[in-house]
């Protein structure tokens, strides 16, 4: 929908297009668009700051406009528009730009991140997003939200914890016995090729025979529907970037060290702990990061074989044609995504210096 | 002293060393020379046991090799390779320092032994100790990779194809060094080449292979007079016997005291080989060179007739 917003009067009815006049906040907006301008004049650090500055004024304008236009409505809900999704992601996008321009660092970019985190927490504690409709529904379904984020994150550790071990171990004998590596790599490859969902689907019937066959398992909550399948099948897709890190990891000192620790006498386990670790790790810290945000994503899968967590949101959403139930499943994805990447990504900077 | 006792290896189908025995006296500098395949780097490898023997045995001292175990045998025995292999996560004084840490000295001696390496391969301890082997070049590098093959003052020095990667420059310089490290430790290096130069200006002793066998052992004036085969005659010969002949011997042995020796002779320090003193004597379009003490004083006169006694 055109315009700079959208407002419905509650969940069910249409929303009507909002226009900038429309309402007055421009108390907000103004410093924004100034901010914004400014950012053109500006270079690196600042320029970024500034964008994150003009973000969060546009953010503090949509929650004006959305008190200014409810009324004394405590469901009147105002939604983003064309006009302030694109001025939010050409904000985001300048101030990505502006950070690598800057030359930052992992750590530098998170830091970023983490600021405008705090930035918006600081609006939402102030009220001021309170008639924005993501807002809305999020304290609507407070319980609801809060519960997804712990399934979410439970069933992808509980995905990603096995891997790393499984995934290292299968990982590390591909390394040590080159001839059984492409057994091994390419048998995890070929699990690769399964859509997610038919995966999922292929492994209920083995759960639930599994749980008729051991009364045991049912009681402690295995069956063919809900978490079982989604974990173990996610579990399956993140051993191959586990396994494949792994092995490029303990390849990655280079042969003349290897032959040098050898010759000088350390021991093989020496060798594996001062020489091929640290010199591997920042690589197969690459394969965690892939992994985590890999389970991140798929977890979400996980909600159409009953499993929990922020797929649930997002298929009811799908379901009412409720975009902001929707967002307020996916955006916490991506979301956690992105924190899990930057804070993996800093964590490889640090061991690779 | 080092013995190699009929030693054989093969490699899958490949036969590496066919036989091979060889005596390597205490505190020789050993070159083993020959081309590729000619199972010097192998025979190196048996010593400290990065290759084990499928018969014949090594012996160290008249102690077998295998006698010991690997890890502790090694760290009894420098070992210097052509990729240097430095530990790029470790600065240059953990590098030098590795296997006294193994050893478990503790950490005073250890900088210590690290500040007296580095000055020893005249690198400045103040500059070199803090940096990361990336910060280096080639020749630093080595530099870096002999002291650290030195740190624990082994008996025995394994060395396989040390300059090989190492401009020519440098490659000269590090010789000098380690021939002066060589005359200053007494210790016995057994270094792998494929250089006649390298193992002319280097070795007391050279080891002549081909084909995984010994085909001549003898000090380098030996092989160069009287080859025991074709093959080890083409190798010294190369096109230059009569040079090489004079880069073995010290012109001085050549020299007449200096009492009439003509004005303007060119001067070559008293140290120098009869090569240098013919190319000197070419150089200045001389028949004569004047040899002179590190003061600059006359100590002698080699003329171009002296050489043919070379």
């Amino acid at each position: 929908m055109a315009g700079f917003a959208v407002l419905a009067p509650n969940r069910i009815v249409p929303p009507r297009a909002v226009a900038l006049m429309d309402a007055d906040a421009f108390a907000w907006l103004l410093p924004a668009a100034a901010a914004a301008l400014g950012a053109a004049f500006l270079s690196g650090r600042a320029a970024a700051l500034a964008c994150g500055a003009a973000l969060a004024g546009l953010l503090a304008g949509l929650g004006a406009t959305g008190a200014a236009l409810a009324g004394g409505s405590t469901v009147a809900r105002l939604g983003p528009a064309a006009g302030a999704w694109v001025a939010a992601a050409a904000l985001l996008l300048a101030a990505r730009l502006a950070l690598g321009r800057a030359g930052a660092g992992a750590v530098a970019r998170a830091l970023a991140a983490a600021g405008f985190a705090a930035a918006l927490a600081a609006l939402l504690a102030a009220g001021l997003l309170d008639h924005v409709s993501l807002v809305r529904e999020a304290v609507a379904r407070g319980p609801e939200v809060r519960a997804a984020l712990a399934a979410h994150l439970g069933l992808s550790a509980a995905a990603l914890l096995p891997a790393l071990a499984i995934g290292a171990a299968l990982g590390a004998a591909a390394f040590a016995r080159p001839g059984a590596a492409p057994a091994i790599i390419g048998g995890l490859a070929a699990l690769q090729v399964i859509p997610a969902i038919a995966l999922f689907a292929l492994l209920i019937e083995p759960f639930a025979a599994l749980s008729r066959a051991v009364p045991l398992l049912r009681e402690v909550g295995l069956r063919g529907i809900g978490a079982a399948p989604a974990v173990f099948g996610v579990f399956l897709y993140l051993l191959l970037p586990v396994a494949a890190a792994t092995r490029a990891a303990l390849g990655a000192a280079p042969a003349a060290a290897v032959d040098a620790a050898r010759g000088m006498g350390f021991t093989p386990a020496q060798a594996l702990l001062r020489v091929r670790l640290p010199l591997g790790a920042p690589v197969f810290l690459g394969g965690v990061r892939t992994a985590s945000v890999q389970a991140v994503g798929l977890v979400t899968l996980g909600a159409l074989v009953g499993a929990g967590g922020f797929g649930v949101l997002m298929f009811q959403g799908l379901g009412q044609f409720a975009p902001d139930l929707i967002l307020l499943g996916a955006l916490p994805v991506a979301a956690l995504a992105l924190v899990l990447d930057a804070a993996l990504r800093a964590a490889e900077e640090g061991l690779a210096r | 002293m080092i013995r190699f006792e009929g030693v054989e290896k093969s490699f899958g189908a490949a036969r590496a060393l066919d036989g091979l025995d060889l005596v390597v006296p205490e505190g020789a500098f050993a070159v083993l020379l020959g081309g590729s395949g000619a199972g010097k780097s192998t025979a190196l490898r048996l010593v400290n046991r990065l290759i084990e023997p499928d018969a014949g045995r090594v012996l160290l001292r008249g102690r077998d090799v295998a006698a010991e175990a690997a890890p502790a045998l090694r760290r009894r025995i420098g070992y210097v390779i052509q990729g240097i292999g430095l530990f790029p996560h470790w600065s240059v004084a953990r590098n030098i320092g590795a296997v006294p840490r193994l050893l478990g000295w503790d950490d005073r001696r250890i900088a210590a032994r690290v500040e007296e390496l580095l000055a020893l391969l005249r690198l400045d301890p103040a500059e070199y100790r803090d940096r990361m082997p990336a910060e280096l070049s080639g020749g630093q590098a080595q530099r870096v990779g002999v002291a650290r093959a030195l740190a624990a003052d082994p008996d025995i020095l394994l060395m396989d194809e040390p300059f090989g990667a190492l401009d020519a420059v440098t490659r000269q310089a590090l010789q000098a060094e380690l021939r002066h490290l060589h005359a200053a430790t007494g210790k016995t290096i057994l270094m792998v080449s494929h250089d006649v130069e390298e193992a002319l200006a280097l070795a007391t002793r050279i080891a002549v292979m081909a084909e995984g066998r010994l085909l001549q052992e003898g000090s380098p004036r030996e092989l160069l007079d009287s080859p025991a085969d074709p093959r080890v005659r083409d190798l010294m010969d190369g096109g230059a016997l009569g040079m090489r002949r004079l880069s073995l011997v010290p012109a001085a042995s050549l020299a007449r005291p200096d009492g009439a020796a003509p004005e303007g002779l060119p001067r070559i320090p008293a140290g120098a080989t009869a090569r240098d003193a013919l190319e000197a004597m070419l150089a200045a379009r001389a028949d004569a060179a004047l040899l002179e003490d590190a003061t600059g004083v006359p100590a002698g006169v080699v003329a171009l007739a002296d050489l043919l006694r070379a």
